[in-house]
């Protein structure tokens, strides 16, 4: 074996070691063939498809909440004012009644 | 099948644009240079068949959007770099020794097959990055400058992994065949 006593000589060993080496048979066209089925560009733009999709669900999920919310809001603000409606009426009834008893007791007298 | 084209001499490969060439052209002019690469980084055959392939498959779905001001070989030696460097980090592709490490069955024709077998075994029990600056300034006989552009390292660190890399070599070779001195 070589002592590689100059610099040069292990320059030299290094390069020869280091050689290009020829690849499989067929490696190429092994190559080719699965570009040409696109399994990369399959799975990247099934990836693709998948994150749009999951995104798409996710704004209309956002969306699908946030409308809720406002008409849960809605529906709770209307059923208030009904109940205070309502109750306006009562008390309006009630003072009505007492009026109308008031009148009564007064005419009842009169007579 | 078509007769497969040389490999381009290394001085003018790194400019050379893909522009005009198909992809399959691609591939053919370049598959030494990249399984190479892979080969003497990761020492297994079937790693670096896949690793090459993967290398391709990139290129082929970057094809459009590449910039090939920088060349093709560049782009193609940076990505099996990064992809080498890559690979032996995530699966943890330690090799147990290098004197247990099996030789590949792929062998350049060398003059001094011994002398070529050690070193690269020497080689593979360096540090993945400067195994790979090794690989590069001996394989491909690239200058410190277009490593550390390749492997996006600054200059001054692909020296000094160089320099401390080969006085390992120097000094684990010494150890085999003895100091004549």
């Amino acid at each position: 074996m070589m002592r590689l006593q100059k610099p040069h000589e292990l320059d030299d060993a290094l390069r020869e070691a280091f050689r290009r080496v020829d690849p499989p048979p067929g490696f190429a066209d092994r190559v080719v063939r699965r570009a040409s089925q696109s399994p990369v560009r399959t799975t990247i733009g099934t990836r693709a498809w998948l994150r749009w999709a999951a995104a798409a669900v996710l704004v209309m999920a956002v969306s699908g909440g946030l409308w809720y919310r406002a008409e849960e809001r809605r529906r709770v603000e209307g059923e208030e004012a009904r109940r205070q409606v309502l109750l306006s009426l009562q008390i309006a009834g009630s003072k009505l009644n007492a009026v109308q008893m008031k009148i009564n007791r007064h005419e009842e007298s009169r007579q | 099948m078509l007769p497969e084209p040389a490999d381009p001499a290394p001085e003018t490969a790194g400019h050379e644009q893909a522009e005009g060439l198909g992809f399959e052209d691609l591939v053919r002019r370049h598959q030494r240079m990249v399984f190479s690469l892979a080969f003497h980084f990761l020492r297994d055959r079937a790693v670096a068949e896949e690793v090459s392939q993967d290398v391709f498959l990139r290129l082929h779905r970057h094809l459009d959007g590449l910039d090939l001001g920088n060349g093709v070989v560049h782009w193609l030696r940076r990505v099996t770099s990064n992809r080498c460097i890559d690979y032996a980090r995530q699966r943890r592709f330690r090799l147990l020794s290098f004197d247990s490490t099996p030789e590949p069955a792929v062998e350049a024709r060398t003059r001094d097959p011994l002398l070529s077998r050690r070193l690269r075994r020497l080689v593979a029990s360096l540090p993945r990055q400067s195994r790979m600056v090794v690989i590069l300034r001996y394989q491909e006989d690239l200058m410190p400058e277009e490593i550390a552009r390749i492997l996006d390292t600054p200059v001054a660190s692909v020296k000094s992994q160089l320099h401390r890399a080969l006085r390992t070599l120097r000094d684990k070779m010494l150890r085999v065949v003895g100091d004549p001195r």
